[in-house]
């Protein structure tokens, strides 16, 4: 295992290609702009050090019997489903953001349960392939990007659909030693400063899909492969100081790129389905499970923080004491609370798959997802309502820094008496960071939009199971147990009392 | 000698199938063989030859075969278990298999 600063260290090994803001980025581990998020993914391994911590931490590999790093490991029970949400929490409240290492772990999972079922229907040798790979993840400690979202194009159309076949990353050319791929995947959370990456299709295939239907991994820095490292709202504040960007050392959500695979080549013992389309679906609906799992683990982590955060600025604004800001806070806390619990649910009722590796409880796990679409939106707009409107207006650090503004603002920006206006200043910026920004768009389409969710909550809902039950109920249907209760029939029964 | 077949459900809290029709498929199926339920205190006095089929509502699996096979002091007891709808086709099959085994 590799503790925070080796992790960072281990990054100057491998020479991804990286754009941002018109430059190539020459080191990923240099570039000022990459800090935070590469801090953030960098806790993951520094609290599986920390005996503190190191329970929820850290794991026995079922492979080899050693220790490792819990974000490497095979879910081997229900327990280790639950150990998982309560990691995300623990390290969403470390952070107050995206740890971003959560996506490779669930590529790993979903791709350990469904590599099996491939070899078992078409005799293939993806799961071996992936066992070898897992290993090399497990031994070096490495963190891989969860390759799934494709650019899309024209989302009506299927991947063979679309004018530019690139908008979906597919296979060009099969050789004797492996294949080469092509296309983009988009929104890549941690990939400037992961090791591996990846690649999952993005959605249920048809035979016409048949070379869409491939995922694999290779190293960051594979030949071909570009990241384009996206913007985020108020991102070049993080030059200017540490206040202004209100989690100077963690930044906002994960810090994502547009992946672009140029021909890159992948050799057949990194293949983990090449054209089996039928199980490409099976692929993204375990990958989903294991992923919305996460959600009401690590906002929630981080809405711990904002709720923090809201109840000090409400002691320093002079209104914690008021009964209608007790309540909102409150209500933050019920909310919060409400999406771990349903990830601790579709822990609990996860159960084993034929791969021996564990899943959690779909319907659950969607329910979790789509909560968290909600949520904190809501939690977000009680922590601004508290807040005030400073959470958007605070002067800059740079002004309070400036002797000829200082006092003027450490006059007029005071709140109760014996808080520094500089902490006044720092939990608005807090608040701003974890209720404004990118946090909320994380939450909507991280792990899939809404949709994505209802769709699959309304194939696992079972209506005409309850439509039965209204049935029996209402009297339409027979009700098995009523006889059993009066020892009569319910017509019977109901023809006395007429 | 009919077979003995004995039934354990799981607990029904929220089933995502009709745990009953595979109950009411293998009765329909094999018409000879005798049906009994069986419950948590019968673990440890398993002494019936036959099959043990366990029914649960969904893929949590809360009546699980490990716990009764560790229990079942028979070995000559045989367990199947079923979570959901999609299974029932495998399972009448392998229970046809011992039937034709048992020549009933
Ligand atoms: C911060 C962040 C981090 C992320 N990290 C990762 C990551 O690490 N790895 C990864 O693979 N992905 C990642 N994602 C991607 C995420 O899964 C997607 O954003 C999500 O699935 C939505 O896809 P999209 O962004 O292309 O939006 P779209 O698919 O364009 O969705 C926009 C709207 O269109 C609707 N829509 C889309 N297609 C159809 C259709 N065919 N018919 C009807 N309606 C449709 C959607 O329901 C939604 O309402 C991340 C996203 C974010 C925001």
């Amino acid at each position: 295992m590799m503790n925070g600063k080796e992790y960072i260290e281990s990054l100057r090994k491998y020479n991804p290609t990286i754009y941002f803001m018109g430059k190539k980025i020459e080191s990923a581990v240099d570039e000022p702009m990459f800090f935070p998020h590469i801090h953030a993914a960098a806790m993951t391994y520094e609290l599986a050090f920390d005996p503190r911590y190191e329970d929820v931490m850290t794991a026995e590999s079922h492979l080899t019997g050693e220790k490792i790093n819990r974000f490497t490991h095979i879910h081997q029970s229900v327990d280790d489903l639950v150990k998982k949400v309560r990691m995300m929490r623990l390290l969403g409240q470390k952070t107050a953001t995206c740890f971003q290492r959560c996506v490779g772990f669930d590529a790993l999972n979903a791709l350990y349960i469904t590599t099996y079922n491939i070899d078992k229907k078409h005799n293939t040798e993806y799961h071996q392939n992936f066992l070898e790979f897992l290993k090399h993840v497990q031994k070096n400690d490495l963190m891989c990007v969860g390759s799934m979202t494709d650019v899309k194009g024209d989302r009506s159309l299927r991947p063979h659909q679309q004018k530019d076949p690139d908008l979906y990353v597919h296979v060009v050319e099969r050789r004797e030693d492996g294949i080469v791929v092509r296309g983009a995947k988009a929104h890549q959370t941690g990939a400037v400063n992961s090791h591996e990456v990846i690649v999952m299709p993005t959605r249920a295939l048809g035979p016409e899909d048949k070379e869409y239907a491939v995922s694999f991994a290779v190293p960051i820095d594979a030949e071909g492969l570009i990241n384009i490292f996206s913007r985020q709202t108020n991102d070049t504040r993080r030059l200017d100081g540490d206040i202004d960007c209100g989690n100077a050392k963690y930044g906002i959500v994960g810090g994502e790129t547009l992946m672009i695979f140029d021909d890159v080549f992948v050799p057949w013992e990194r293949v983990f389905m090449c054209g089996e389309y039928d199980f490409a679906g099976e692929l993204v609906e375990t990958f989903a499970t294991f992923h919305r799992q996460n959600y009401g683990g690590c906002k929630v982590g981080v809405a711990d923080v904002l709720i923090g955060a809201t109840a000090l600025l409400a002691e320093y604004n002079g209104v914690a004491k008021a009964s209608h800001i007790v309540d909102k806070l409150t209500e933050m806390i019920h909310l919060a609370e409400t999406c771990w619990c349903c990830s601790l649910a579709c822990s609990y009722e996860g159960y084993k798959t034929p791969s021996g590796a564990y899943v959690p409880n779909p319907m659950l796990a969607n329910i979790t997802k789509l909560n968290v679409t909600r949520f904190p939106y809501e939690w977000s707009r009680l922590a601004q309502d508290i807040a005030g409107g400073f959470v958007i207006t605070t002067p800059s650090e740079k002004d309070l820094r400036n002797p000829e503004t200082r006092k003027l603002i450490e006059k007029y920006m005071k709140g109760v008496e014996g808080i520094a206006v500089e902490d006044r200043l720092r939990m608005f910026r807090l608040v701003e960071n974890l209720s404004v920004g990118a946090q909320l768009p994380e939450s909507m389409h991280g792990a899939g939009s809404p949709q994505a969710q209802k769709i699959m909550i309304w194939r696992r809902g079972n209506v005409e199971m309850k439509k039965e039950l209204a049935k029996i109920i209402a009297g339409i249907k027979k009700d098995e147990h009523f006889i059993k209760l009066t020892g009569v029939d319910e017509e019977e029964f109901f023809k006395k009392m007429r | 000698m009919p077979l003995k077949v004995g039934i354990k459900y799981c607990g029904g809290c929220n089933p995502t199938y009709h745990r009953e029709d595979v109950e009411k498929a293998i009765r329909s199926e094999f018409k000879n063989a005798i049906f009994y339920y069986l419950s948590e205190k019968d673990l440890h006095c398993l002494e019936m030859p036959g099959v043990l089929v366990l029914i649960n509502g969904c893929k949590k699996g809360c009546v699980s075969s490990v716990r009764w096979e560790e229990n079942c002091e028979s070995e000559s007891i045989r367990i199947f278990r079923i979570d959901e709808k999609a299974e029932l086709e495998d399972l009448i099959s392998e229970l046809r298999e011992i039937l034709t085994e048992n020549s009933c």
